[in-house]
């Protein structure tokens, strides 16, 4: 009961005279970027910061603060020595674009660069190395456990019949202390050979992913987070195989597939939904996307990334504009038919930056953006 | 029918009368007049006289006003009391501060509470440096030298 709580007054303005749950109510406020830094304040903060009661304030808190976008790409194109190569995530907030006067444009802020680990052109080798394995991450999230996975797929090419699979999983977990204690565990599968062909996208403890399999039908794959186990699962059944433009999506909880098609004048976008995962019942939505508002663009280096507060689907770039300029992400009310589209301007668009990270304008810079993004602390 | 008035004495013994829908704003105050903790005045041991005046404060300024017509609509506009807060929180020193989040924590006052938490995070820590908010908060260094420099180190990118 309150009442008994003793509360002296502070004879002066000594925030360690705070009682600990009051500290943890301020703490929630800030930033996730902020609370990282302020860790090192002193050794109570960095036990406050850390602690499951902060986690379970600051969460909501950040829920509430609405999706934003996360943007991330890295300068491995640009520059020459590995140690130069950096990987940079900005966000852009969205909340003014699903309420209010929905803008034309949005500004991105740097939220953090890191050092890069990924070495591209490494991973990409020759295309004649038929022993070459190529290597797929996926980030999982089960809701039962409340536990974070990574899936790490590999598969061994051997021509064109497919080659070795393998999936490693590793459990990701707060306050479990050291990153380097942390190991991969192979599972026990025997899945038939397939390449991995769109992104990941988490959806009630399953991570679901198109993948081609050599000599037959595309396939969707379900890693389950929980049970650590792969099984297969039938695209609708006019999808015979993933092309260029076809993308997986979460849609409000669903497995979503969207396929665009071009046309005379347009592009035909067809959204398949998964109404029921037992049955693998699809309903079927067509859309168009008339070539006199897609003409700034180039479809084959856009992707379907999700959907958003209000069901628009959102249309955003794989690859970074030459330059590193302002690019455009297009909205797709599936009811309306109505198109909109933003401006996300900001990104390495001043010179200061693009010399500080060597980021140059040769080459096409692979972007991965992400339209849900909330900021969550459980891994400090 | 007449306007009820609660007494209140704060821990130096200061006596203030006021209504009793601004006292109610506390959800710890009901409580201590169901205990009947004194006949007609609550004594709250925990808050001076100084801070009390301030919880008064802000207590009447945000009192909804019930009507002749039974429904309640504030005594201003949403757009005047979040300026009104403002300046009121301005006008504190630091200690005022947080010995004003220690009485809204324990008068449960909750928009009081969110106020004063959401003001010592935005002007006191949001956007400062690890020193600053030491030097801003009184906080002792307990980290060696050493310590803090691999920290930096190993989170570059927060320090940013």
């Amino acid at each position: 009961m309150k009442l008994k709580k003793q509360c002296m007054k502070l004879s002066r303005d000594h925030f360690d005279q705070i009682p600990d749950d009051l500290a943890v109510d301020i703490l929630s406020r800030l930033s996730g970027k902020s609370l990282m830094k302020l860790r090192y304040v002193s050794k109570f903060w960095f036990s406050i910061i850390r602690s499951q009661r902060l986690i379970d304030s600051f969460i909501p808190r950040s829920l509430k603060r609405g999706s934003r976008f996360l943007i991330a790409f890295n300068n491995c194109e640009f520059v020459v020595k590995k140690t130069d190569m950096r990987l940079f995530f900005f966000t852009v907030s969205d909340d003014e674009g699903e309420n209010k006067s929905s803008p034309s444009s949005l500004v991105a802020s740097l939220d953090m660069t890191i050092p890069s680990t990924v070495d591209y052109h490494y991973t990409r080798g020759s295309a004649n190395d038929d022993a070459k394995k190529l290597t797929y991450k996926y980030l999982g999230y089960d809701p039962i456990d409340d536990q974070y996975k990574a899936m790490c797929m590999t598969v061994s090419r051997r021509g064109h019949h497919g080659g070795d699979v393998e999936h490693k999983v590793l459990t990701l977990g707060g306050g479990r202390g050291d990153v380097k204690t942390l190991s991969w565990r192979i599972m026990e599968d025997n899945t038939e050979p397939y390449v991995p062909y769109t992104k990941g996208t988490c959806i009630n403890g399953i991570v679901y992913y198109g993948a081609t399999r050599p000599n037959t039908n595309g396939v969707i794959v379900c890693f389950d987070v929980r049970f650590e186990k792969i099984s297969l699962m039938n695209p609708p059944l006019n999808i015979k195989s993933w092309e260029v433009g076809t993308s997986l999506i979460n849609y409000k909880g669903k497995v979503a597939i969207i396929h665009t098609t071009p046309l005379r004048d347009s592009y035909e976008i067809i959204v398949w939904i998964l109404e029921n995962v037992k049955t693998h019942e699809w309903s079927k939505k067509t859309r168009f996307f008339p070539h006199s508002s897609s003409d700034t663009i180039d479809m084959s280096s856009y992707s379907f990334i999700g959907i958003n507060e209000t069901r628009e689907i959102i249309l955003a770039p794989k690859l970074m504009p030459r330059n590193l300029e302002a690019f455009y992400i297009f909205y797709f009310d599936l009811t309306s038919q109505g198109i909109r589209r933003v401006r996300v301007e900001g990104l390495a668009d001043d010179e200061e930056f693009k010399r500080h990270y060597g980021i140059g304008n040769n080459g096409s810079c692979p972007v991965s953006i992400s339209s849900e993004h909330f900021e969550n602390i459980t891994f400090f | 029918m007449s306007k009820k008035n609660i007494v209140l004495k704060s821990s130096n013994g200061i006596i203030f009368e006021v209504e009793e829908a601004v006292a109610l704003q506390s959800e710890t105050i009901p409580y201590m007049i169901e205990d009947d903790c004194a006949n007609d005045t609550i004594p709250l041991a925990n808050v001076t006289g100084d801070i009390l005046a301030l919880v008064i404060e802000y207590c009447k300024k945000h009192v909804v006003v019930a009507d002749g017509d039974g429904g309640g609509s504030s005594s201003s506009s949403q757009e005047d009391l979040k300026n009104w807060d403002a300046q009121f929180m301005n006008d504190l020193d630091q200690s005022k501060i947080f010995n004003l989040l220690l009485a809204a924590d324990f008068l449960n006052i909750k928009t009081l509470f969110d106020l004063t938490c959401q003001f010592v995070a935005d002007t006191m820590i949001k956007g400062k440096s690890v020193e600053e908010v030491r030097r801003t908060l009184n906080i002792e260094k307990d980290y060696t030298s050493e310590e803090e420099a691999k920290a930096r180190q190993e989170n570059e990118w927060a320090f940013k």
